[in-house]
């Protein structure tokens, strides 16, 4: 066990899981970032799944955004996850929540869970003829047996 | 990507972000402590807020008051509880109204917490109670949008 004082890292986090007779792949954290200036649904991460038989996924995501000009901003003010598994077939959705933000005034963007073949898609959807500037932090883990 | 097996950080964690023209951010996870002794508002969490540029911070917590006799607990009641404030290049403000924090408490333990903006930071305010020892912990994970 390592001891360490206010670590950095750059890039993404994974914290390996626990040995069990099944695969827990730790917990990953990480950062994204996009920059949107008009009203069309924008991939802000897409996180490939594995494959294997019995592998699932959960997913968690707090989610910022600001107009590059500061005059509004919004957050994911409750549970925004998802949660996926591989039937040995497809990659199929237990539950992909509705995102609800909570916003300063009059600032009606909006982003959603899909699915994309065998990965998990977070989109974002800014407005027309604005600079809006996004941030997703999220966290997963998987069990693969 | 590095990888690590079972470390642990002592004191601020940061992982920072991706590097671009406009994230100078990451995630900050950290504990912080406070003692009330009476029933005055304390700020227990001071969150600076960027004023370089148009930016915003979100914070999650989870709020622990406990009082020193050991008598009495409590949490806050969500399960999972967010605030958000915003610099929109002159000055300050929370991004919507306030979230209220309620109490999940062992007994009667009439504590309270609220959030505030002042100047340019984001602030977790307690109160305990008068002539009262409360030991407060609150863990927060910060993540900033932020240009640079």
């Amino acid at each position: 066990m390592a001891y360490k004082t206010n670590d950095t890292i750059i890039g993404d986090i994974e914290q390996r899981g626990i040995i069990t007779p099944c695969s827990i792949e730790g917990t990953f954290v990480g950062q994204r970032y996009v920059q949107t200036t008009d009203a069309t649904a924008t991939t802000i991460l897409t996180l490939p799944i594995t494959t294997s038989p019995s592998t699932g996924l959960r997913f968690h995501v707090n989610i910022s955004a600001i107009k590059q000009d500061g005059s509004s901003a919004a957050y994911t003010g409750g549970f925004a996850t998802a949660t996926v598994f591989y039937n040995g077939t497809s990659m199929v959705p237990v539950n992909l929540v509705a995102i609800g933000f909570t916003t300063t005034a009059s600032f009606g963007i909006s982003a959603a869970f899909s699915m994309d073949g065998n990965s998990l898609v977070l989109k974002v959807t800014g407005l027309a003829a604005t600079v809006i500037n996004w941030v997703a932090s999220f966290e997963y883990f998987t069990i693969k047996v | 990507m590095a990888y690590r097996n079972n470390f642990i950080v002592i004191g601020e964690a940061k992982q920072r972000g991706e590097n671009n023209s406009h994230l100078g951010s990451g995630i900050v996870d950290r504990l912080s402590y406070k003692q009330t002794t009476d029933a005055t508002s304390t700020a227990l969490l001071t969150l600076p807020i960027p004023t370089t540029a148009p930016s915003m911070i979100r914070v999650y917590i989870m709020l622990l008051a406990i009082q020193s006799d050991g008598s009495k607990a409590a949490h806050n009641a969500s399960h999972y509880h967010n605030a958000a404030a915003y610099y929109n290049g002159t000055t300050s403000a929370s991004v919507g109204t306030p979230p209220s924090i309620a109490f999940t408490a062992s007994t009667t333990f009439p504590v309270a917490a609220s959030w505030a903006v002042s100047g340019n930071n984001l602030l977790l305010n307690v109160t305990g109670i008068s002539a009262t020892t409360i030991n407060w912990v609150c863990y927060y994970n910060v993540t900033t949008n932020q240009t640079t």
